[in-house]
């Protein structure tokens, strides 16, 4: 079942006839249009971009941007990317009628294209496509939250390519306010089968796997137990695999004195796996703590987190934030932080210090915005023996009818085996660029409304020293309609 | 072989990075937002302006009799648009090189922008061929501030984001910097990345201004490595006189001379330090 032309996928694909031929027929309203937002900004987060441990070092890394959809509308995103000399169509269209919805992107290559459909029905909610999957806190099944996020101050970014699957999910409601969840797939190579009951916010499942062809070692077939509940101020879960391995973790948050504390501790057996690709390699045991002290004008943040894969194979981060508003919509945060150990298991430089400091302003009067960001990493205390180093700055100017136009220049410098990555917001996704050595990257977007929808140009070009500017394009046409039958 | 003669005094002395924040259209003039043409085309972004000025500036660079830039330029503004265009000549006939610039832009209360393009041309009899031309480079960047309040004002200058054809004489990087404006004077903080190639880290520049009836003075000093410079500005009617020694501790001394006419609207402009956004331009 390869990705983005499993039989799933074209069923989704083939269900989008409906709700575009109803998109035909409906009427819609001229300020339908005018929902398209705008690309968000390239940083989601003041602090420090990094993909996944599970992605590779060094590789640009693409996920979702997290936006949704509302119901009765559907959106069409046509576009093309080029890159060194080759050209490459995608295309992305969803839909949600709120009984059913559904998404279709449809790129060679893209490791987000696949499709999904869900319909609601009286008797329960129907998935097939490519699905993310997860169950509790992501231990048996998912994709676990890593220790760092909440170190970093938490991460907004949508899922990631990793924790899908092709798979088919029917979830239905048992009793009063009991439910169960039937999951059959193939997430990540590998066939997969499960069911869940939950009620009153505790949940029973069980998964079966089978064997994967994966290297450097094959996975055999595999089966998990995933206790897990939820409440307001807390949830947890444990896991248990076929051999009796297990995985328990708890989370919650709450009030300290009037600040907001977040904790969160996990543990567990070294030789548990869990049975989605996207958390094979997480930490067996963790203990991460957050707090943020009330504040109005100035907002702080403090994070630590202490993680074991295995005896001898850990790390810590600790990070302290602060964020500020100020007049005009301006805003401005800095923050250090400090990183030891491996994010990985294996890591290619277990154990290696990293001292970073950053800070950011964005702010500007009227249409024009202005962003500087400084970013600087280092193998010893104060951010000394720089590793890495990233200096932004952007520019976006307003202007009427929605059009916008964003130039944004970075100049970095990392050391050898390092990587930096500087956040770019598409349409239809967000990539973290990864950038080694020493150069410039610059940006330009143009954001024109064109037949009732918004056209977006975009240009991007790397200098480094010695060689041949690097030029990415992309261009698409984003629309969306409502879908509501008109009278 | 424009580059010849800067590269044979900095591989002289050792260093790749940090020479001088400017080339072509330097004029004597703080960090920061400016008004003034020729600090336009160099790279600064556009403050208000004047509603038409023209400069002249000679910059004698590390001391060296041969090796002087002379620059005109002129700029005007109408209804929050800004526009300068100037021509400078650096070096002699067989090593120096002639260059044309051009901004456009607009620049209003708190806030300003522009992007610039500037041409050179090698003067040797018979320069190496490039895509653009026998000698021809071309280079486009852009440029933007904004009040941050307090009287402080937040820019960005990137004079090179696109490079094409022959190689500038110097490879400028990103520019960032705050400044803080009173009546009295200004204090800025700056920081340039060194540009890809670049060996030498970044350098920071910290500076002081003055202003004191038609006249201002202003002091600089940067580091990688450390060195100043002092500049002095006075103004009589419409004409604007300026002139800035900076020392380089290996390449020596290089001095920089402006005059400028400006004619605003209402009569004679209020003495400011040259550069620095009037007082009207910051909240």
């Amino acid at each position: 079942m390869s990705r983005g032309r499993s039989w799933l996928a074209r069923v989704a694909t083939a269900a989008w006839l409906w709700p575009l031929a109803t998109a035909v027929r409906a009427a819609p309203a001229p300020a339908d249009s005018a929902a398209v937002a705008p690309v968000a900004e390239d940083s989601l987060s003041a602090a420090p971009q990094e993909p996944p441990a599970s992605a590779p070092d060094g590789v640009d890394y693409e996920e979702e941007p997290g936006d949704s959809l509302a119901a009765g509308y559907a959106e069409a995103d046509l576009g093309a990317t080029g890159r060194g000399g080759r050209v490459q169509s995608r295309r992305r269209l969803r839909f949600s009628d709120g009984a059913i919805s559904g998404e279709e992107r449809d790129a060679a290559g893209d490791a987000l294209a696949g499709g999904s459909i869900t319909a609601r029905t009286a008797h329960g909610t129907l998935s097939a496509g490519r699905l993310r999957a997860s169950w509790g806190r992501g231990l048996a099944l998912g994709s676990a939250a890593e220790p760092w996020r909440l170190a970093a101050g938490g991460s907004a970014r949508g899922p990631s390519a990793a924790g899908r699957g092709d798979a088919v999910r029917w979830v239905s409601g048992v009793g009063s306010g009991g439910a169960l969840e039937a999951l059959a797939g193939r997430f990540g190579g590998r066939a997969l089968a499960g069911v869940r009951l939950s009620y009153a916010r505790v949940s029973l499942g069980v998964l079966v796997a089978g064997a994967a062809a994966s290297k450097p070692v094959p996975v055999s077939p595999g089966g998990a137990v995933s206790v897990a509940f939820e409440r307001s101020r807390g949830a947890g879960e444990l896991a248990m695999d076929r051999g009796g391995r297990w995985r328990a973790e708890a989370g919650l948050a709450g009030a300290l004195g009037g600040s907001r504390l977040v904790a969160r501790a996990r543990g567990g057996l070294a030789g548990f796996r869990s049975l989605t690709p996207a958390s094979r390699g997480d930490p067996a045991q963790l203990l991460v703590a957050g707090l943020e002290p009330p504040g109005s004008a100035v907002r702080a943040r403090l994070g630590a987190a202490l993680w074991r894969f295995r005896p001898g194979r850990g790390g810590a981060r600790a990070a302290l934030e602060f964020e500020g508003r100020l007049a005009h919509h301006a805003r401005w945060s800095a923050g250090l932080e400090e990183q030891r150990g491996a994010r990985r298991d294996p890591d290619s430089r277990p154990g290696a210090l990293r001292q970073g400091a950053w800070a950011e302003w964005r702010g500007g009067p009227g249409p024009l915005t202005l962003a500087l960001r400084q970013e600087l990493w280092g193998a010893r205390s104060w951010a000394r023996e720089a590793v890495r180093s990233v200096t932004t700055a952007g520019v976006a100017l307003e202007g009427p009818r929605g059009a916008r136009i964003r130039v944004t220049h970075g100049v970095y410098r990392t050391r050898s085996g390092e990587s930096v990555y500087l956040a770019e917001a598409g349409s239809d996704r967000l990539t973290l660029r990864a950038l080694s050595g020493a150069g410039e990257r610059t940006r330009v977007e143009i954001e024109l409304p064109l037949a009732r929808g918004v056209a977006r140009a975009t240009a991007a070009w790397t200098v480094t020293a010695g060689g041949a500017p690097r030029v990415q394009w992309t261009l698409d046409w984003l629309r969306r309609a409502s879908i509501r039958r008109s009278g | 072989m424009r580059r010849l003669t800067f590269a044979v005094a900095l591989l002289t002395a050792g260093v790749t990075s940090g020479v001088a924040p400017a080339q072509d259209f330097v004029a004597p003039s703080p960090a920061g937002p400016a008004g003034d043409p020729l600090a336009l085309l160099e790279g600064a972004p556009p403050a208000t302006p004047a509603p038409f000025a023209v400069a002249g500036a000679t910059t004698r660079w590390f001391g060296l009799p041969d090796l002087v830039t002379r620059a005109t330029a002129l700029a005007g503004t109408r209804r929050g648009a800004v526009a300068a265009a100037g021509l400078s000549q650096t070096g002699d006939p067989e090593q120096g090189w002639t260059a044309f610039g051009l901004v456009l832009g607009g620049a209003e209360r708190g806030a300003g922008g522009s992007i610039r393009a500037i041409v050179r041309r090698d003067r040797a009899p018979d320069p190496a061929p490039g895509p653009l031309g026998k000698g021809v480079g071309l280079e486009a960047g852009a440029a933007a501030w904004v009040a941050a309040g307090g009287g402080i004002a937040l820019w960005a200058s990137a004079p090179q984001l696109r490079v094409r054809g022959a190689a500038p004489p110097l490879r400028r990087g990103l520019e960032i910097g705050g400044l803080w404006h009173a009546p009295a004077g200004g204090l800025w903080l700056t920081r340039r990345a060194a540009p890809p190639g670049a060996s030498a880290p970044a350098d920071h520049e910290l500076g002081l201004s003055l202003a004191a009836g038609p006249c201002a003075v202003w002091g600089r000093a940067r580091d990688a490595p450390l060195r100043g410079g002092i500049g002095v500005a006075a103004q009589a009617g419409v004409v604007r006189a300026a002139a800035e020694v900076s020392s380089h501790p290996v390449l020596g001394e290089t001095v920089s001379l402006m005059v400028m006419l400006e004619r605003r609207g209402g009569g004679h402009a209020p003495v400011e330090p040259p550069s620095v956004p009037s007082s009207d331009a910051l909240p």
